[in-house]
């Protein structure tokens, strides 16, 4: 019997500057059964609305202004202000060239899902992250999730890579297609997954 | 369940790391009754994107508008160019980012080379200032091709045609950043 998954009490805040992107992350996961929903254009108005709402799981974007992805997962990790430094932070971004996506690593994000997404890539995100829950690490350079972890027990499907899909399922991926620094997904999960060495220096 | 990792350091300093596991009460709340199986899940997400990409087409003519206007004033100003980048960047990731999932996979390839390319340029250190001739003529290359598949609505891979024009811009690009390199 397949697992099944309830996220009608879990809460969610998308932070996303694209109206559309937002509208479509909102559609998605109330289509997965989530009913609580906050939205948020940049880091800064995600803080102050955390400051008046439970949330329990966060998706964001990397490039925003005034502030991005990046500086909000650090002040949820970091800032004595943050009301659970513990937060799953998936940041859903279309700029995955590598040093944005070590960036997100070292500022403690527990998934990285690269833009453009499907159904099935951004609900395993969210399976992974309730199934999967990471150790965390606190060290005097670095607070965020354990990079040491084990396989993804939550997805049961096939592995996308190699395997063709139906566009409206997967869409064509631009990874592998065009040169370039930017990572595929394969390469984004390596890179957020080493051996912890370099989360405990 | 916290526990203390020492970690020694290239200069053989000790640090202390702090591991521990927060109480997951997320997987508690998640396995409530009346829950619903991934393939349920991705089937009902499915439609979602289905009925949100029938208006997709005027968003990205929106956004492939932006980012001719944004060249076109790159152009007009190629001393400023690089004031220009970080809109360029944005409009640039919204199409790569939301291309595909609308069933514009041409598209997205063509912004996903665009930004490459702007990212290969700030990894050499080059501005587009520093090269005129080179640099916007390929970001215009590039503003040219996502007009094009717009104008023509083509969705899906393309055909020989769609597939001759990314060749093409991929010829542009891996000519343009070693004459920039010089």
């Amino acid at each position: 019997m397949s697992a099944t998954y309830n996220f009608e009490r879990i809460s969610l805040l998308i932070t996303d500057p694209s109206k559309y992107m937002r509208s479509l992350l909102v559609g998605l996961a109330r289509s997965f059964g989530f009913r609580t929903i906050y939205e948020a254009a940049d880091g800064q108005s995600a803080i102050t609305l955390m400051r008046e709402r439970h949330i329990d799981i966060i998706v964001t974007d990397g490039p925003m202004t005034p502030m991005d992805g990046y500086e909000f997962a650090k002040h949820i990790r970091n800032s004595p202000e943050t009301p659970n430094p513990f937060l799953p932070v998936i940041m859903v971004s279309a700029h995955t060239e590598v040093t944005q996506v070590k960036r997100a690593r070292d500022v403690g994000v527990t998934e990285f899902l690269a833009k453009p997404i499907s159904a099935k890539t951004l609900l395993v995100r969210f399976c992974s992250v309730i199934d999967n829950q990471r150790a965390f690490v606190r060290s005097s350079k670095f607070i965020g999730p354990d990079r040491r972890r084990h396989t993804d027990q939550a997805f049961q499907g096939q592995e996308r890579r190699g395997v063709p899909q139906p566009a409206q399922e997967s869409p064509p991926h631009p990874d592998g297609l065009t040169p370039g620094g930017a990572l595929s997904q394969d390469e984004i999960k390596a890179l957020l997954t080493d051996d912890g060495k370099e989360a405990a220096a | 369940m916290a526990n203390s990792d020492e970690t020694k350091k290239a200069d053989g300093e000790v640090a202390k790391a702090g591991v521990f596991t927060p109480p997951n009460l997320l997987k508690i709340r998640a396995s409530a009754p009346g829950g619903k199986t991934m393939d349920e899940m991705v089937k009902a997400g499915m439609a979602v994107i289905s009925t949100q990409a029938k208006n997709y087409a005027d968003v990205a003519n929106a956004d492939v508008a932006e980012i001719a206007g944004i060249a076109a004033a790159m152009r007009q100003a190629p001393d400023k160019a690089d004031e220009f980048r970080p809109e360029l960047m944005r409009v640039g990731l919204n199409l790569k980012g939301q291309a595909a999932t609308m069933g514009y996979p041409l598209v997205t390839e063509v912004a996903h080379s665009l930004i490459d390319f702007l990212d290969d340029m700030k990894k050499a250190n080059r501005r587009l200032a520093d090269d005129p001739k080179t640099a916007l003529p390929a970001v215009q290359f590039h503003v040219e091709a996502l007009r094009l598949l717009m104008a023509k609505d083509v969705k899906g891979r393309g055909g020989p045609t769609e597939r001759a024009l990314i060749d093409g811009l991929k010829s542009i690009v891996a000519k343009a950043l070693p004459e920039m390199a010089g």
